[in-house]
């Protein structure tokens, strides 16, 4: 076996040092106004962020669906974060009043963006449902981290006229030397599915992602996208693991991407700051067993334990996870904060409630449900988890 | 970087020739060692006030470079596989350059994941939990990666004499 101290000198020899190119800073200044500028257009918020989902495929998730902003499901599940405990009142602090009411709010942070120009969004009105011909598809980055792997395929519209294409589009995976099963994201009959809008010679980028671990498994070598006027596109991409389990995500978004833009900014990036630790503490309170099909009443008690004043505006959003037979869904909302104070004082609780319809599809046994808040930059402001016994 | 975030470009210009060496250790070619600096760097500068804040910078770039390289950021450019020779310090023997050649060589035969655990485990120093926190990845998988490589690596630091072809490209 190797020296494992002579191994660790080669590498710390002094012959590795390369001297820099003289356009280095430049090459950094560059990258750096880069990302502030697709910082910047994914905030913004957008005229064809109608679609407003956070994630995938929409889900009949609540009678309300038609003001309700989000509701998916896609693959297996990924890993959830879980912290604080649940079904649990808050034991210290002062509460503030009673039980802020639920209203199904659209989500304010930003989810997708789009061009908001007034010829863009005079196309919108005249779009029709793009042809396979008028589409390109072209690999774009892989990257995974932090459990998630996520590959982004670049569609461009090489037409002259504006078409539009669902948010959510059906995939057939290949795998060269395996045999997979045929993997389709189908939308419920009973959803309209959320579009976008490509202009002339518009771009989009499709986003797939799914759990990252390291059992083997199938590597999809390639995926067809359905295009629902008719035809498909091909395209091969870099490499999509399925060693554990299918993709959970899959969502196109108006706009140029890549791990950078615009649909990067629903995902975890692996190589994004880390977000600092959740500001709030949250619980949930809900009962014991949840019946499939049937709205899930609840609240969630958000505590300020830190010694300072936390304000709620901008007001934050708030995503429910569901974990399904092999799939999971997720619906997002933002917080009622016209009903619920600006800002917490330290130690202040202020409790929201909520509902979520149970999907029907959903199996039978203990499920983990978690209530994830967000800021305006998608930033983690408070997480929590309980197990709900499905009937 | 805005003009007021001075301490961004003091920290890159004292870090950057370590931070190029890591990179070069890492990527095993220049081109993509300049690359994966240019990157993290343009990540952490768009991030400074967060990346400083908490107090570990250089480690927090090499962490970056470390993401960013596992997860082919650079997946859309050809594999350059052009022979580059290192540049030999003035106090450095010819030889020494070729066994670095030789070593660069045989880490270029490493998937980056292997590339990646070596160098946390032998450049940083990490255990091998701790190269898996930062790989996201099994302790298991650390030990076989890093024996892979080990195995590969091993002829290459057994033999005091470079392979004359190696030696030959530094000439």
């Amino acid at each position: 076996m190797t020296d494992e101290p002579s191994l660790n000198d080669m590498l710390h020899d002094p012959a590795w040092r390369i001297t820099p190119g003289t356009d280095l800073t430049e090459g950094i200044k560059s990258g750096i106004r880069r990302r502030r500028r697709r910082r910047s257009a994914a905030i913004s918020t957008s005229v064809l962020a109608v679609v407003g989902a956070a994630v995938a495929v929409p889900l009949a998730l609540h009678a309300s669906q038609s003001s309700s902003p989000t509701a998916s499901v896609a693959g297996p599940p990924a890993a959830t974060t879980s912290a604080s405990p649940t079904s649990a009142s808050p034991t210290s602090g002062t509460a503030v009043g009673a039980a802020v009411p639920w209203v199904a709010l659209p989500v304010q942070g930003p989810k997708f963006s789009g061009d908001t120009s007034p010829a863009t969004v005079a196309a919108v009105t005249s779009a029709v449902p793009c042809l396979a011909s008028q589409l390109t598809m072209l690999p774009d980055e892989q990257r995974e981290g932090r459990g998630i792997q996520t590959q982004w395929v670049g569609f461009r519209n090489t037409s002259a006229t504006a078409c539009t294409m669902p948010a959510v589009l059906a995939l057939t995976p290949a795998a060269a030397g395996n045999t997979i099963p045929t993997w389709q994201l189908q939308l419920p009959t009973s959803v309209s599915p959320a579009s976008i809008v490509l202009p002339p010679n518009g771009p989009a980028q499709l986003s797939l992602s799914g759990p990252l671990c390291d059992s083997k498994g199938p590597v999809v070598s390639s995926i067809s996208v359905a295009v629902p006027s008719g035809g498909a596109l091909t395209q091969t991409p870099t490499r999509i693991l399925l060693g554990c389990g299918a993709l959970t995500q899959s969502v196109l978004a108006a706009g140029e991407g890549g791990p950078d833009g615009a649909a990067a900014q629903n995902l975890p990036h692996p190589s994004d700051p880390p977000v600092a630790t959740p500001a709030l503490t949250a619980r949930i309170n809900a009962p014991q067993a949840a019946a499939k099909g049937k709205d899930l009443d609840y609240t969630v008690t958000l505590t300020n334990p830190t010694g300072k004043v936390i304000s709620l505006q901008p007001c934050p959003d708030y995503t429910i996870s569901l974990p399904l037979n092999d799939a999971m869904a997720q619906a997002s909302y933002g917080l009622n904060c016209a009903a619920a104070p600006g800002s917490l004082a330290p130690q202040q609780s202020v409790t929201f409630a909520m509902k979520f319809a149970v999907p029907a599809s959903a199996s039978q046994g203990n499920a983990k449900f978690t209530w994830t808040m967000t800021d305006r930059s998608g930033g983690t402001m408070a997480v929590t988890t309980t197990t709900l016994g499905l009937t | 970087v805005k003009d007021d975030a001075p301490d961004f470009w003091a920290f890159a210009a004292a870090r950057l020739p370590a931070l190029l060496a890591y990179a070069h250790v890492l990527t095993a070619n220049r081109h993509d060692a300049e690359e994966l600096v240019q990157e993290a760097l343009s990540r952490v500068g768009a991030a400074w006030p967060r990346v400083a804040k908490g107090g570990n910078a250089e480690a927090y770039v090499r962490r970056t470079m470390i993401n960013a390289h596992v997860s082919g950021w650079r997946s859309r450019r050809r594999e350059d596989l052009v022979a580059t020779v290192p540049e030999a310090q003035q106090d450095e023997s010819l030889e020494q350059v070729a066994a670095i050649l030789a070593v660069r060589t045989a880490l270029r035969q490493l998937s980056p994941r292997q590339r990646a655990a070596v160098v946390l485990r032998y450049y940083d120093g990490l255990s091998v939990e701790e190269a898996a926190q930062a790989l996201n990845c099994s302790t298991g998988t650390i030990k076989s990666q890093t024996h892979d490589a080990l195995s590969r690596l091993a002829p290459l630091l057994r033999d005091d004499s470079p392979p004359a072809t190696q030696a030959g490209a530094t000439q």
